[in-house]
């Protein structure tokens, strides 16, 4: 008990741009556990996608030994992702902590996004302690931001640190007021072994690595654990603390942050939220929280050079090593060939995949629509999931389709009440209630099938409510629903890569817009292109792309051949980014820009 | 025997430069001399064995703006750098306004029998605005000029895609050569370079130009000058014999400012700027081909010909024979009415002929 008395373990809350890194630096550097020298900018974010992003996917913590009042305290760290779609992980890795930084830009005031995070930090019961950062700059103006925090977000921030993380300003404030703050853990040492899972990764010598947080007991080298909602048991190998870099330790006791190994092959044993416990002796209360991984959205995902298939293979594989969450299993497409069909958290974590692939493993690819899976039940009583929307039977064949249905709450200002309603129905929403969680913030909920969520209801969302309100969902169940399958006809011929199930309502609109985003999109061919979109047999829109009339180079440049050869280079290199669907060639950017339609 | 090379000299003088113009080209006469100079020694420089050429092509710029004298020393030096032959073709550009009387004697005297000359428009409003120097009147004038002074062998450019232009302008255009019996037309159509004056401001049209192309095309080859290149119409007899070699790999070399060579299988170019010309302080760069690059270069230029692809040429020597490795292209190809295939030659119809770059991509 007196050793948790000198144990923080909190989090920082930022808005992009906010200065979290920064400030978690100078927190490192200023406890002296890396020096400057060591420090490569941002260690937090070790991802080159979240240092562009400014997001953090990957959780890493920091333990950092401070003295104060000729005390060592220790103080973890532990950063959390910043998007809906990770929601889960955050509440995790939340519920690891006691309390959590906020962090404000002084100029900027608080913005929308961090409301999400700070209320769910609220939620798990965690200490606020906002920060005002970047004094520095001449328009930060601190005592109104100040305000701003207290009306906004209703927490005292009348003692917030004045900070700029930047310039080093006002650490040493933020270092003492997360000790006086923020509540030592709680637990007892003495207690059977509980200890919540909040995030793994894979090494390619230990396995995976779980990143725990010891609610009761302890846990050592040795010691038999059982996972208890996979029921695996291992016996650990290893245990220890991130300085950041991992270091081993004897043992990790109640209210230590840290980590374990014990020649796990595999991550997908070590969900986020599962408990770790003593095989010997098990505590008979997991932490409450956990939820089984499941992907909600699913897309196709090919190489754009059919030769480049097992390279997709082998970069899912290594993916997955160390991301339970990512499903794949192969797929084959008339018009884009081999490839797979994968599943996702969200769609964040869908482009996420995607660009990591692009970029860690050097492949170009076609992406079909996101989608959801749906339940179908045959004239002759036989069920089916359907993920790809190729695969669902012909119309006469379909007793009944049911499509998951998500229980999504909206977070705004009373202001946007109405736009977000308007929003709500448009994407087919049933209304359930409203609640004023106080004078500024409104919570709804509405029932909203998943389908039209992963089209472009967060857009919708942002760019009505000026990026005030917020989205959290859960799936709900599935609804019976009029879903019918929307095919898209290049020259006559289907391209399934282009097929989506959608709403009757909508099919109408949404086969509209896809065929004129595709006139824009595809080059003018030696032959004129029909575009049409149709259900079944019935064509609902059509347009056209005119024959090309002219591409040769005429000029002779007094036996310069040059550009005529620098031209038919590049008109290679765009043909290799080209599909060849029946006679007509589409190119690649043209599957991702249908996901895409603007308003 | 090998084929008689050409020999290409660039002029690099106008009075003042086109809008749509990315040629090297400087409307700063007084280096004159001083580049002529350079190309006699580049010239000289060939030595060893002269070799044989039966053409010449005196191109720029505009030849016609270069001082009295400076023309015939240079048509000298290649005679003797080159076994001229005497039936050689030697064309000279000249633009409307700069064919004076002297020009023409000094050329003819000096051995031109051809003339290239660029009209682009009938239309003076079209003319003007294209930044050209000369009107209707002037071109006109021009043409009679030149054949009093015994050069009946006339080549006559046309523009298509010109701001302003409508396909009214192109068909009075051609309608005037047809009117002046001009054995041989080249039909171009504008394509801006990033770096001509125009490019900020214009874009041309390219259906529009299809649309020019067809008329003018049409009104030629029912003339009876057919078209032997995508570009180029002529009298039978009368095609330029000269830019028949950049079609079918024979060799050239070219003198003077950002000249282009192929000679021995490779390609060669000079510095494209006239300062660093002028120094003499940069040679040619070499490129290499590789047989595989040889081989694209000939389905490339062989395809602009109307004479199209010598299927077992080819095959000889390429080894590869194209009838069976794009079995699936060329059906679909022949099916769309993009190309034929005639007396073991592969080649471009009249609708394919405008596309010959999607044609070309799939061939090869």
């Amino acid at each position: 008990m007196e050793r948790q008395k000198y144990i923080r373990n909190f989090c920082i809350i930022a808005h992009i741009d906010h200065g979290k890194s920064t400030l978690a630096d100078r927190l490192i550097e200023r406890t002296g556990t890396l020096n400057k020298r060591d420090l490569s900018e941002q260690v937090l974010d070790s991802m080159d996608i979240e240092r562009e992003r400014g997001i953090t996917i990957k959780l890493t913590p920091v333990r950092m030994a401070y003295n104060k009042d000729g005390q060592t305290y220790l103080l973890n760290l532990i950063d959390t992702p910043g998007h809906v779609d990770f929601t889960y992980e955050v509440s995790r890795s939340l519920a690891a902590c006691e309390g959590a930084v906020l962090v404000v830009d002084a100029s900027q005031g608080v913005e929308a996004q961090t409301l999400a995070n700070v209320y769910l930090a609220v939620d798990n019961n965690l200490e606020i302690l906002p920060v005002i950062n970047k004094i520095d700059l001449p328009s930060a103006r601190p005592e109104e931001v100040k305000a701003e925090i207290e009306d906004v977000i209703g927490v005292d921030a009348s003692m917030a640190p004045l900070v700029s993380a930047k310039e080093g300003i006002g650490i040493d404030e933020v270092l003492d007021k997360v000790i006086e703050y923020f509540p030592p853990p709680k637990g007892d040492a003495d207690k059977p072994l509980r200890a919540l899972i909040f995030d793994s990764f894979y090494d390619n010598y230990k396995g995976a690595v779980c990143l725990i947080r010891v609610i009761d007991g302890c846990v050592r080298p040795g010691t038999r654990i059982r996972l208890m909602h996979t029921k695996r048991e291992f016996d650990t190998v290893e245990v220890g603390v991130f300085t950041p870099k991992m270091s081993e330790c004897d043992a990790l006791y109640a209210g230590d942050v840290g980590y374990l190994t014990a020649s796990i092959k595999n991550v997908a044993d070590t969900a986020p939220g599962d408990t770790v416990t003593d095989a010997a002796r098990p505590t008979d209360t997991p932490c409450p929280g956990y939820k089984p991984v499941q992907p909600v959205v699913y897309c196709g995902i090919y190489p754009t050079d059919g030769a480049k298939y097992n390279d997709l293979k082998e970069a899912l594989e290594r993916l997955k090593l160390n991301d339970a969450a990512l499903f794949y299993e192969p797929e084959v497409s008339v018009a884009l060939g081999f490839g797979f069909r994968c599943g996702f958290l969200g769609l964040l974590h869908m482009e996420i995949i995607e660009e990591r692939l692009e970029r860690e493993f050097g492949l170009d690819l076609i992406t079909t629509a996101p989608g959801v899976n749906y339940l179908v039940t045959r004239s002759n009583g036989e069920q089916l999931t359907v993920t790809n929307p190729s695969n669902l039977p012909p119309p006469g064949e379909i007793a009944s389709v049911s499509e998951p249905i998500v229980k999504a709450y909206v977070y705004t200002p009373p202001e946007y009440i109405g736009t977000i309603m308007e929003l709500c129905q448009e994407k087919r929403g049933e209304y359930i209630d409203m609640t004023y969680l106080d004078k500024t913030r409104v919570r709804m909920y509405y029932e909203i099938p998943l389908n039209e969520i992963v089209y472009d209801f967060f857009d919708g969302l942002k760019s009505r409510t000026r990026g005030y309100a917020s989205l959290d969902y859960e799936i709900k169940g599935y609804k019976e629903s009029e879903l019918v399958k929307l095919d898209i006809m290049l020259n006559n011929e289907v391209c399934d890569a282009f097929s989506l199930i959608v709403h009757r309502d909508k099919a109408y609109a949404r086969g509209r817009s896809i065929a004129e985003k595709l006139k824009e999109v595809i080059p003018r061919q030696m032959f004129e292109i029909p575009i049409q979109a149709a259900i079944g047999s019935k064509v609902i829109a059509r347009e056209t792309v005119k024959a090309m009339r002219k591409d040769v180079l005429a000029k002779c440049y007094g036996g310069d051949i040059s550009r005529k050869k620098k031209l038919l280079e590049k008109q290679k290199e765009g043909k290799k980014r080209m599909r060849q669907v029946g006679s007509v060639e589409v190119p690649s950017e043209a599957f991702l820009s249908v996901l895409k339609l603007d308003k | 025997m090998a084929a008689a090379a050409g020999v290409y000299i660039h002029i690099p003088y106008c009075k003042q430069r086109c809008g749509y113009c990315s040629f090297v080209s400087s409307c700063d006469p007084s280096t004159q001399e001083a580049y002529a100079a350079r190309v006699k020694a580049e010239l000289a420089g060939i030595k060893s064995e002269r070799i044989a050429a039966d053409t010449l092509y005196i191109g720029g710029g505009t030849p016609s703006v270069l001082r009295r004298g400076l023309l015939s020393d240079l048509i000298a030096a290649v005679r003797a750098a080159f076994l001229l032959d005497a039936d050689a073709e030697i064309t000279a550009e000249c633009n409307p306004e700069s064919c004076t009387d002297d020009f023409l004697s000094e050329a003819k005297n000096a051995g031109v029998n051809r003339l290239s000359m660029g009209l682009q428009d009938a239309d003076d409003t079209v003319l003007r605005g294209a930044g050209r120097l000369h009107s209707r009147a002037d071109f006109v004038g021009a043409v009679g000029r030149a054949r009093a002074a015994g050069l009946e062998n006339l080549s006559v450019d046309l523009m298509l895609g010109l701001p302003g232009q409508t396909v009214t302008h192109v068909e009075a255009s051609v309608k005037l050569l047809l009117s002046l019996d001009i054995p041989h037309i080249s039909v171009y159509a504008l394509k801006l370079e990033p770096d001509s004056a125009l490019a900020k401001s214009y874009t041309p049209d390219e259906d529009l130009e299809a649309d020019f192309y067809q008329c003018a095309a049409g009104l030629l080859t029912a003339a009876g000058r057919a078209r032997y290149e995508v570009s180029n119409f002529a009298r039978p007899g009368r095609e330029s014999r000269h830019n028949l070699k950049y079609w079918t790999h024979t060799p050239y070399y070219g003198f003077g400012v950002a000249a282009h060579s192929f000679y021995h299988e490779m390609r060669y170019a000079n510095p494209d700027s006239l300062t660093e010309y002028l120094s003499g302080a940069s040679r040619r760069t070499e490129t290499p081909l590789s047989p595989e690059e040889l081989r694209e270069e000939t389905v490339m230029l062989r395809l602009r010909l109307a004479a199209g692809l010598e299927l077992d040429a080819y095959e000889q020597k390429f080894g590869e024979n194209l009838r069976e490795k794009k079995a699936a292209e060329i059906r679909s190809l022949c099916a769309l009415g993009m190309i034929e295939i005639k007396n073991g030659r592969l080649f471009a119809t009249d609708r394919g002929m405008y596309l010959l770059n999607s044609l070309i991509l799939r061939l090869i």
